[in-house]
C-alpha cells in the first residue's frame, strides 16, 4: 500500500543502438512498451523540417534523409573532435561532425532548407532520447516520472560518464545513479536467482556499440563487482561495417560501380547487412538482394555462414583478451567461474557463443535473461534500491560497485601516481604523501588523471589545482598530504595541504563537465520551455513521416516486377503518389502553423482524411494486382509484410515496421 | 540550531577520530585468526548496514562504511594482512609507498610544477 504512494523511478538502458526502460514495481522487473509495443526503442534522432523525431519514426529516415538522422551519440558523448576514436569514425558517418571551441565534438543539422546548419551536442542528442524514455515510462505509469538509473558501459570514462548524467538533466530527468551495463545485467540476474550460495559469475556484455566484461562476486543479496574490462568501440555496429566494406568490394567486382561514396546506398547496403547477420543467426547461408544500388545495378549474391565467420574474424579475435583481463585483475582462475551470462545482442551470434564457451573448457553459457532487456531491468532494480522500495526482495539486496579506472597524480617524471587501484569499491578514502621536487620551490600543481598507463600523456587529464605561496625549501623537504576521496556516485574530489603550514591547501571537486555548467542550464531551461510544444511536434512530425512513408510504399509497389498493372492503373498509381508527395509537402507547411492542442487536433483531421483519400484510389488497384499475382494486399500493414520477405528490398530493419501506421491511424 | 549543528559536527569529528584508530580486525569484527571466507562474510554483512545506498544522507554511515572497505582491502590482500600482522599500521604505510626505503628520494616522489617568477 505504502508502494503506491510512491513515485516510482526508472531504469533506462540508454544503448548505442537501442535503448531500454523498465521499472521495478508489483515486487518484479516490468519492461515498459513504446508507441509501437515494442520493449526496445531506436537510438536515433531525425531532424525534418518542423523538428525532430526520435526513436523509431527517426529510423524511418535513415536512408531518406541520412545527413539529418543521428545515431551512435553514445560514441561521441564526452569526447574531443582530437580523440582518435573520433578520427577513426569522422569519415564513415553519414552526418557531419564539427569541433567547437573548445575541441568538444558537435554534430551539424540542417533543421529548415536553405538556411545555415544548427548545431546540436552529442549530449543534447542523448537527451532527446533519454526524453522519449522519460515520456514512454509516463505512460506506461500514468505519471510524470522524474528519478532515473541510466546505465553505461563499464569502460566509460569519468567525462562520458558526466556527460550522460548532463543529458539526463537536460532530458528534464533526476539522476540518481549511473551503473555500468553489465553489473546492471547480473542484478537482474541475481533477484532472479535469489541465491544465498557463495559465486562467481562473469557477464559477457556484448552489444550494438560497446563490449564489457565484468566479474562479480554475489550471494546473499550482495553483489560485488571484482574487476571490468572492456571496449567501448566494439560492437555490433563494427561488425555491420566489415560486411558492408566487404559487399562494397564485392559489388564494384560484379558491376564496376564504386558505391563507397554514394552514401544513401551505403545506408542501404548497412540495413541489409545487419538483416543478413540476424539471418545468419539461425541459418547457414542467405541471399543478399538489394534492388536498384546504383545506376540502374541491382547487388545479388549468396553469403555464407562460414563466410560470415570469416569476415568478422579480426573482431571475434578481441573478445577473449578482457575475459583474460578480468580474471587476472580479480585473480580468479577460469575454472572458478560457476556462471557465465550472455547479454547484448551480439552474444545471438553462434560463432562469439562457440568461442566463449570453448574459452570456458565447454561450460554451459547461461542465456535466462533476455540479452536486450537485461540491461534495462538492472537498472529499475538499482533505482528501486535507491528510491528505498521496502518490498522484502529487495531491501537486503544491495550492489557494491567500483572505480572503473585507476586514480591518480602526475608526479614531476612524467609518470602516474596512483592513489586508488581500479576495481576499489566505493565509496573510498586513501591519501599519499608528496614532496617538492626542486629547491626552493614555491607552487605544486596537482594534476589528477584517470587511466592504466604508466605515463599520464597516456591517461585522461580529469582536473588540476595547485598550491602556491610555499615556503622556500630545499627540494624534498616540504610534503603535501593529498587525499582522494570517492563517493557513491564515483564523484571524486581531491585535496592537499603542506604539512609544515596546514593552513596552506586547496582542493578541487573534480570536473569531468565536456559541457560548461552554464551551457547545460541553458539547454536544460530549453528542453523545459519547451514541453508542450514537444508534444504537438512529436504527433505532427509521426504524422508528416507516416503519410511520407505510404507514399514511399506505393512507389515501391509499383516497381515490384511481380505485381501487373494495367496501362489506365500505372497512369492512376503515378498519379496517386504525385499527388501524395504535393500533399505530404502541404501538410509539412501547415505542420509548421501548428501550435496549440486544438490546432493540432484540426490538423490531425485533415492528414487522416488526405490518407483516407488516398487509399480510396489505391487500395482497389493494389488488390487487384495483388490477388492476381497470387499476393495478398493487407493495405497499411502492408509495409511489416515486406520485411518478413528476404529477397524483398531491405531499406527497413526488424522494429521499423508499419505497426508505427497502426498506432497513428486507426 | 547553529550551535546544535556544531556539536553534531564535533561529534562526527570525535567519532572518525575513534574509528581511524581502530584495528582493521575490529572494524570488521573478525578475530585475527579468521580466514578469507570469514573476512569476506564479515565485510558484506557489514557492507549492507553501512553502504550509502542503504543509509542515504547519512554522513556517519558513509564514513563507516570507507573504514569498513578500507579495513577489507587491507585483509583480503594476503601481502597486506601479513605485513599488517607484522609490522601494523606503520609497516603497512612504508608497504603502499613502495616498501622500505628505496623510494624516499625526493625525485622519486615528487609533484610537478615550479612556479618560474620567483
Amino acid at each position: 500500500m505504502v508502494e503506491s504512494t510512491k513515485k516510482k523511478a526508472i531504469g533506462i538502458d540508454l544503448g548505442t543502438t537501442y535503448s531500454c526502460v523498465a521499472v521495478y514495481q508489483n515486487n518484479r522487473v516490468e519492461m515498459i512498451p513504446n508507441d509501437q509495443g515494442f520493449t526496445i526503442t531506436p537510438s536515433i534522432v531525425s531532424f525534418i523540417e518542423g523538428g525532430a523525431a526520435v526513436g523509431n519514426a527517426a529510423q524511418m529516415q535513415l536512408v531518406k534523409n541520412p545527413k539529418n538522422t543521428i545515431f551512435d551519440a553514445k560514441r561521441l558523448i564526452g569526447k574531443l573532435m582530437s580523440d582518435q576514436s573520433i578520427q577513426k569514425v569522422k569519415g564513415l558517418l553519414p552526418f557531419e561532425l564539427a569541433r567547437d571551441q573548445e575541441d568538444r565534438v558537435t554534430i551539424k543539422v540542417e533543421e529548415k532548407k536553405d538556411q545555415p546548419k544548427s548545431t546540436y551536442y552529442p549530449e543534447q542528442i542523448s537527451a532527446m532520447i533519454l526524453k522519449e524514455m522519460k515520456r514512454i515510462a509516463g505512460i506506461y505509469l500514468g505519471y510524470e516520472v522524474t528519478d532515473a538509473v541510466i546505465t553505461v558501459p563499464a569502460y566509460f570514462n569519468q567525462k562520458q560518464r558526466t556527460a550522460t548524467q548532463d543529458a539526463g538533466k537536460i532530458a528534464g530527468l533526476n539522476v540518481l545513479r549511473i551503473i555500468n551495463e553489465p553489473t546492471a545485467a547480473s542484478l537482474a540476474f541475481e533477484l532472479e536467482a535469489q541465491s544465498a550460495e557463495d559465486r562467481y559469475i562473469l557477464i559477457f556484455d556484448f552489444g550494438g556499440g560497446t563490449f564489457d566484461v565484468s566479474l562479480l562476486s554475489v550471494g546473499d543479496g550482495n553483489n560485488q563487482v571484482l574487476a571490468t574490462n572492456g571496449d567501448t568501440h566494439l560492437g555490433g555496429l563494427d561488425i555491420d561495417t566489415k560486411l558492408v566494406e566487404y559487399f562494397v568490394v564485392e559489388f564494384k567486382k560484379a558491376t564496376g560501380i564504386d558505391v563507397s561514396m554514394e552514401q544513401q546506398a551505403l545506408n542501404r547496403i548497412r540495413t541489409t547487412c545487419e538483416k543478413v547477420k540476424r539471418i545468419l543467426s539461425t541459418e547457414t547461408e542467405t541471399d543478399v538482394t538489394i534492388q536498384n544500388l546504383s545506376t540502374g545495378k541491382d547487388l545479388d549474391m549468396k553469403l555464407s555462414r562460414a563466410k560470415f565467420v570469416d569476415l568478422i574474424n579480426p573482431i571475434l579475435k578481441r573478445l577473449l583478451p578482457p575475459i583474460e583481463d578480468v580474471l587476472k585483475d580479480a585473480n580468479i582462475s577460469k575454472n572458478q567461474v560457476q556462471e557465465v551470462i550472455m547479454v547484448g545482442g551480439s552474444t545471438k551470434i553462434p560463432r562469439v557463443r562457440e568461442l566463449i564457451k570453448d574459452f570456458f573448457g565447454g561450460k554451459i553459457l547461461n542465456h535466462s535473461i533476455n540479452p536486450d532487456e537485461a540491461v534495462a531491468a538492472g537498472a529499475a532494480i538499482q533505482a528501486a534500491i535507491l528510491n528505498g522500495d521496502q518490498s522484502k526482495q529487495i531491501k537486503d539486496f544491495f550492489l557494491l560497485d567500483v572505480v572503473p579506472l585507476s586514480l591518480g597524480v602526475a608526479i614531476s617524471t612524467g609518470g602516474m601516481e596512483t592513489v586508488i587501484k581500479r576495481n576499489t569499491p566505493i565509496p573510498f578514502e586513501a591519501k599519499k604523501g608528496f614532496k617538492t621536487a626542486s629547491d626552493n620551490q614555491t607552487a605544486a600543481e596537482f594534476k589528477v588523471y584517470e587511466g592504466e598507463r604508466p605515463l599520464v600523456k597516456d591517461n585522461y587529464l580529469l582536473g588540476d589545482f595547485e598550491i602556491t605561496n610555499i615556503k622556500k625549501a630545499p627540494k624534498g623537504e616540504i610534503t603535501f598530504d593529498c587525499k582522494f576521496d570517492i563517493d557513491a556516485n564515483g564523484i571524486l574530489t581531491v585535496s592537499a595541504y603542506d604539512e609544515k603550514n596546514p593552513h596552506n591547501q586547496n582542493k578541487i571537486t573534480v570536473n569531468t563537465k565536456t559541457l560548461p555548467q552554464k551551457k547545460i542550464d541553458e539547454l536544460i531551461k530549453q528542453s523545459q520551455d519547451n514541453k508542450e510544444l514537444d508534444a504537438v511536434t512529436k504527433t505532427v512530425l509521426d504524422a508528416i513521416i507516416s503519410f511520407e512513408y505510404f507514399c514511399d510504399l506505393l512507389k515501391k509497389k509499383f516497381k515490384d516486377r511481380r505485381l501487373k498493372f494495367t496501362p489506365q492503373e500505372k497512369k492512376q498509381m503515378v498519379t496517386s503518389f504525385q499527388q501524395g508527395d504535393k500533399i505530404a509537402k502541404v501538410l509539412k507547411d501547415y505542420g509548421k502553423t501548428v501550435v496549440g492542442l486544438q490546432n493540432l487536433s484540426r490538423y490531425m483531421e485533415r492528414y487522416h482524411q488526405e490518407l483516407r483519400d488516398l487509399e480510396a484510389i489505391v487500395n482497389p488497384i493494389l488488390e487487384r494486382v495483388h490477388v492476381a499475382a497470387g499476393l495478398q494486399w493487407r493495405g497499411r500493414k502492408e509495409c511489416a509484410g515486406l520485411l518478413e520477405d528476404p529477397k524483398e528490398d531491405q531499406e527497413l530493419s526488424k522494429t521499423q515496421t508499419c505497426q508505427h501506421f497502426d498506432g497513428d491511424l486507426d | 540550531m547553529a550551535a546544535s549543528s556544531f556539536l553534531k559536527c564535533l561529534l562526527l569529528t570525535v567519532l572518525l577520530a575513534l574509528v581511524s584508530c581502530e584495528d582493521y580486525y575490529q572494524l570488521l569484527g573478525v578475530g585475527k585468526e579468521s580466514n578469507e571466507g570469514d573476512i569476506k562474510r564479515a565485510f558484506r554483512k557489514l557492507s549492507l548496514k553501512y553502504h550509502p545506498d542503504k543509509n542515504p544522507g547519512d554522513e556517519e554511515a558513509s564514513a563507516k562504511f570507507k573504514q569498513i572497505n578500507r579495513a577489507y582491502e587491507v585483509l583480503s590482500d594476503a601481502d597486506k594482512r601479513q605485513v599488517y600482522d607484522q609490522q601494523g599500521q606503520e609497516g603497512l604505510e612504508r608497504l603502499e609507498r613502495g616498501g622500505d626505503n628505496r623510494q624516499k628520494g625526493p625525485s622519486a616522489r615528487a609533484d610537478v610544477h615550479v612556479s618560474l617568477e620567483e
